[in-house]
């Protein structure tokens, strides 16, 4: 059940006083991941920012730049595509790999561009607001 | 390995039948999961491992389909009550139980024991999801691998009765005694347990998820990597019981009674985080 949650967090966030310092994280670790749910479509529009992604790519990212410590299942992810794509703020092409199956890929549009800096500009309000209150 | 991918896509996408997209869907789908398996290999990890990584964290499909166009799906009849008290995770589980039993085929399911004696008797893999079994007596049958979902076991007895690996989802057991049962990797889901007896029972691996198992009585039982998850403890007892590797996910043993308990220092933290009471537990 466990597997996976202790290498998600490099030991520098722990309490170096007590040996139970893992599990204030893996108790937390539901509501993070809910939380981080909600902004699903404005990370895969920011990591579409700097051009095309396939999938796989996406969820690697996602796991890499948040230092291991989030995964994006493959049920969310897609979701958010076709929302997004339904929405005219990304559009799909099939790529051309020669060898092994053919990649799906996700391009910015001009409105998913605007929708971004707009998530981006609110949830930079929210974080403020939220560090001032909590 | 595509092959099983693309089973594991199918069965998870069959409750929707053949929607206008559903290859298109499944096909894009299965090349995420087959770059994420094959990247998991090169990381080291087991064919096993690695196809167990891939569909675990797929996540939710009913996620997708809110997304994609298709026909309604046909509900078991209670779903007109979701809006009550229960979880998420008790929905689910018991739509998914209510799927599973109705396409069950074994010559138990859907069938009325009720108050049979079905002691001493060889009932391995036996399929009894959706059957009427109060009061009925399974005492020292082999059960290993048995699936009970969405039954009625209310005051069966399964005394002294080999329940390895079997499943108990969605069913009414309230009342059921399990004394010097052996459920070793039993998985106890979305069930009604309340008033069960273990006394004696081998409790090794067990897995209680999305249960009331409030009151009922540890006392005195080794319990040893059983998880508990999203289940309800209160007032539940586990005086002078040894417990470890237990684990305690999304419950709340805040109310529950830990005195005498011995207990390795990893389910100590897990436990103190909770606020549990842990006067009079001896860590190990």
């Amino acid at each position: 059940m466990w597997e996976g949650v202790f290498d998600a967090y490099p030991p520098k966030y722990l309490d170096s006083n007590s040996n139970m310092a893992y599990t204030p994280i893996m108790i937390d670790k539901k509501i993070t991941s809910d939380l981080l749910r909600g902004h699903t479509d404005t990370i895969i529009l920011a990591l579409l920012l700097d051009g095309d992604k396939y999938g796989y790519e996406i969820t690697k990212l996602v796991h890499e730049k948040s230092g291991k410590a989030y995964q994006l299942n493959e049920a969310t992810m897609y979701s958010s595509f076709k929302r997004l794509e339904n929405d005219g703020r990304i559009s799909s092409y099939w790529g051309d790999e020669t060898q092994g199956g053919r990649r799906k890929y996700y391009r910015l549009t001009e409105p998913g561009r605007a929708l971004y800096h707009s998530n981006k500009h609110n949830w930079d309000e929210a974080k403020h607001i939220l560090d001032q209150l909590l | 390995m595509d092959q099983k991918l693309q089973s594991f896509l199918d069965a998870a996408f069959a409750p929707y039948g053949n929607f206008p997209s559903r290859s298109e869907v499944t096909k894009e789908l299965l090349i995420n999961l087959q770059d994420k398996y094959a990247d998991l290999k090169r990381q080291g990890l087991t064919d096993d491992d690695a196809y167990q990584a891939t569909v675990e964290s797929f996540g939710d499909v009913t996620e997708i389909m809110e997304q994609v166009p298709h026909a309604p799906t046909p509900q078991p009849s209670l779903s007109h009550q979701e809006s009550v008290t229960e979880s998420g995770g008790f929905r689910q589980a018991f739509k998914n139980a209510m799927r599973g039993a109705k396409k069950s085929t074994s010559k138990f399911a859907m069938t009325d024991l009720h108050g049979t004696d079905l002691g001493d008797s060889d009932l391995t893999n036996a399929d009894f999801s959706m059957s009427s079994l109060d009061t009925t007596s399974f005492d020292r049958s082999n059960l290993t691998n048995a699936l009970f979902r969405a039954s009625d076991l209310r005051k069966s007895s399964f005394t002294g009765a080999n329940l390895t690996g079997a499943s108990i989802w969605a069913s009414d057991a309230s009342d059921c005694r399990f004394d010097g049962a052996n459920l070793t990797a039993t998985k106890f889901k979305a069930s009604s347990l309340r008033g069960i007896t273990l006394t004696g029972a081998t409790l090794h691996s067990t897995e209680f998820g999305d249960s009331d198992l409030s009151e009922l009585s540890f006392d005195g039982l080794t319990l040893d990597a059983v998880k508990f998850d999203r289940s309800a403890l209160t007032k539940a007892s586990f005086k002078n019981a040894t417990l470890h590797n237990v684990t305690f996910h999304h419950c709340d043993p805040k109310n529950a009674v830990f005195a005498g308990a011995t207990m390795d220092k990893v389910t100590y933290a897990l436990l103190k985080n909770t606020k549990a009471n842990l006067e009079g537990v001896t860590v190990i």
